[in-house]
């Protein structure tokens, strides 16, 4: 179909271009309007208001032969809006004015032609009525604009003003929901592919492929086909494997009215798996839903670990626009205690120590970690209600591990991460995601493993030789002072020594060659003899500059650096101390923002340093092509 | 064995798809009713528009 040209015309305001424009699209948007508003003539009110929306803004549509889609998100986005203004009704409100519910209303015009589709008319329409109810209606509504309105994911959540992942969650669970049922029907001999048509309400896997793009959301990923294709248990009832399994990206229609067909073959029984299913999903625990209790909390998610009866729930609250994030945990009334800090970005960092799970997050410009419970102290947690004493005292495993973090030493690549995007908002989402995904994701959980060097003292030495390493390989050319290190460590009681006397090496190479052309440098300033201000920064794994000066066309360092390959300060990688020359453009700028605002003289420089350490000013400098083209002091 | 088409055929997506198509058919708007819509929807744009 060429729209191009019309829709081209229809920017002109003719008649006919709309006239074209609306019979090649209307069947399909009032079908989606239907589907949506269960009210023909509210349908219809909505399909008029949508075109003439649409026509009116034809300049906002970019690619001309997609008006079809386009179109169908303004009139599901309308009608939504219509849904939100009139109240909607239930499925389970599918009764007429007379009180008779309208399912049972239907008349079966195809059974006699196909007398050998009959099955118990009544017990059918009470399973398909019941696939209807067990979708929320906020399921209802992500499947319909997913498969029916063909929108993407993030377009979902923004219409519907919750995350991509909620979306995510609504569309698996509502999928796995239909397709459980309609596998379960199939599997009982009710031979659906043989009706006729019905009245329907529609969920659409339109393809697989498009299918499988959302069937994989992070964490929650392949777990449930896979679990399917397992066997496993998911929702308290066991998955049914159809023919295709469940690898075969679902399906399924609901059907809101009734199923035409008649009596005589075998009656459809509801199993009592199906009835526990229901009673899962209508029963959310006490426990999960006191999680949202606090206003604060803006989103959330469980998490399980080996031996808990109940999970953990990871939660953030909003405050004074900071992002504060959580871990709570449970006794058997859903009262709990948790562990809060402020978070600088929006990871989550899970991975297993020697059978315990470690937390960590960045905050403060350095790396936090906790120990989470073993499933013998939350017990003792129930047991003695005293839950306070196992926050206050850090472990020297998260003291390690803060630390490492922050200097580069134990990486987070390999841990499992969860974003705030992968949190929920309600707790019956949160639910939801936990029960279809929980054991998989803490299989995932206990195979992210934290490299930990418990040998703090060899941390600075080995730095150093991989340093020297890199530098070597880079430059090919070995300094004096490289030979020097590398012979120095072959013993480790001379490993030690170096070790020791790490401060008085004078490392003389362009340090610039470790990273790449473009590095920015950072580092805090200190006097040479500032104990405690050092002590603070080493704890917390920040670097420091003792002493600098300008001496000819070098800038000479003493300290250590945070190194970042680019200005927006991410991949930080620390520079051990030593001492460094690295060449000056003789055009070196130098700027402050430290209470000196007027520009200071390079040649100055070593003097206004010596006036501004101890203050807790940091030095930024920055390098190109191996050459300081700039160097800030900044607040 | 079930053929290779028995068993598209039995394939929930298949049958959705096939119900899907039947429905739509059966509840589109009367050739009509349509027709009314498009009328009140080109008067509105010339009214509007004129404004």
């Amino acid at each position: 179909m060429n729209y191009t040209e019309e829709v081209d015309r229809a920017k002109q305001g003719d008649n006919d271009a709309f006239t074209f424009l609306y019979e090649q699209t209307y069947q399909k948007a009032y079908y989606i309007a239907l589907k949506y508003l269960k009210n023909e003539t509210v349908a219809q009110d909505v399909l008029q208001e949508a075109y003439v929306a649409a026509f009116k803004s034809m300049e906002q549509l970019d690619d001309p032969e997609k008006f079809p889609a386009w179109l169908s998100r303004i009139v599901a986005t309308r009608s939504l809006n219509e849904l939100k203004k009139k109240n909607p009704m239930l499925f389970s409100e599918t009764e007429n004015e007379e009180g008779q519910d309208i399912s049972e209303t239907f008349e079966d015009d195809r059974v006699d032609t196909q007398p050998e589709l009959s099955i118990d008319q009544k017990e059918t329409q009470r399973l398909i009525k019941e696939i209807i109810e067990a979708l929320s209606e906020e399921q209802r509504v992500c499947i319909t604009m997913f498969y029916l309105d063909e929108m993407p994911v993030k377009e979902i959540a923004e219409i519907l003003q919750v995350s991509e992942n909620t979306v995510k969650s609504r569309l698996n669970y509502g999928r796995q929901k239909i397709k459980d049922k309609v596998l379960d029907l199939e599997k009982k001999g009710t031979k659906l592919y043989g009706l006729s048509p019905i009245p329907f309400f529609l969920l659409l896997c339109r393809e697989e492929a498009s299918a499988a793009e959302i069937a994989v959301p992070a964490f929650s990923a392949v777990a449930c086909a896979e679990a399917a294709s397992a066997g496993k248990t998911i929702l308290g009832g066991t998955l049914v494997a159809g023919a295709n399994g469940l690898t075969t990206k679902i399906v399924a229609g609901v059907i809101a009215g009734t199923l035409l067909v008649g009596g005589g073959a075998a009656a459809v029984i509801h199993s009592q798996k199906d009835a526990q299913k229901d009673e899962v999903n209508d029963e959310i625990p006490i426990w999960a839903t006191r999680c949202f209790e606090h206003e604060e909390i803006v989103c959330g998610k469980f998490i399980s670990l080996e031996g808990y009866e109940r999970p953990l729930f990871i939660a953030i609250e909003e405050f004074d626009e900071s992002n504060h994030a959580f871990i709570l945990y449970f006794d058997e009334e859903g009262l709990y205690m948790g562990y809060g800090v402020v978070m600088d970005d929006n990871n989550f960092y899970l991975g297993e120590y020697e059978g315990s799970i470690l937390m960590a997050w960045y905050s403060d410009n350095y790396w936090e970690s906790e120990e989470l419970l073993t499933a013998e102290q939350y017990a003792q947690v129930i047991e003695d209600a005293d839950l306070l004493d196992l926050y206050i005292q850090q472990s020297d495993i998260e003291k390690a591990v803060s630390s490492m973090l922050s200097s580069q030493r134990c990486s987070v690549d390999n841990l499992y991460c969860l974003t705030l995007d992968d949190l929920y908002k309600t707790a019956e989402d949160a639910y939801y995601a936990w029960l279809e995904d929980g054991e998989e994701e803490k299989e995932k959980i206990y195979a992210s493993r934290f490299d930990l060097i418990e040998n703090k003292e060899n941390i600075t030495s080995e730095i150093n030789d991989e340093i020297v390493e890199d530098v070597s390989k880079e430059t090919e050319l070995e300094t004096e002072a490289q030979t020097e290190s590398e012979t120095e460590y072959e013993t480790e009681s001379e490993q030690e020594i170096a070790g020791q006397s790490e401060k008085e090496n004078t490392i003389n190479y362009d340090i610039s060659a470790i990273l790449g052309p473009y590095i920015i440098y950072e580092s805090s300033l200190i006097g040479e003899n500032n104990s405690s201000y050092k002590n603070m920064l080493e704890e917390q794994g920040m670097s420091y500059i003792t002493s600098a000066s300008v001496n000819g066309d070098y800038l000479t360092i003493t300290g250590s650096f945070t190194a970042y390959d680019n200005f927006e300060l991410n991949n930080p990688v620390i520079i051990p101390m030593g001492t460094y020359e690295i060449p000056l453009n003789e055009d070196v700028y130098f700027y402050s923002s430290g209470g000196q605002t007027d520009p200071v003289d390079i040649d100055d420089f070593g003097e206004y340093l010596e006036k501004v350490q101890d203050s807790g000013l940091t030095i930024s400098i920055y390098v190109e092509d191996g050459i300081v083209q700039g160097i800030g002091i900044l607040s | 064995m079930q053929s290779e088409e028995e068993n598209r055929k039995q394939n929930p997506m298949t049958i959705f798809q096939r119900l899907i198509r039947e429905e739509m058919k059966e509840e589109s708007l009367s050739l009509e009713r349509a027709r009314k819509i498009l009328k009140q929807i080109l008067f509105r744009m010339k009214n509007e528009g004129d404004k």
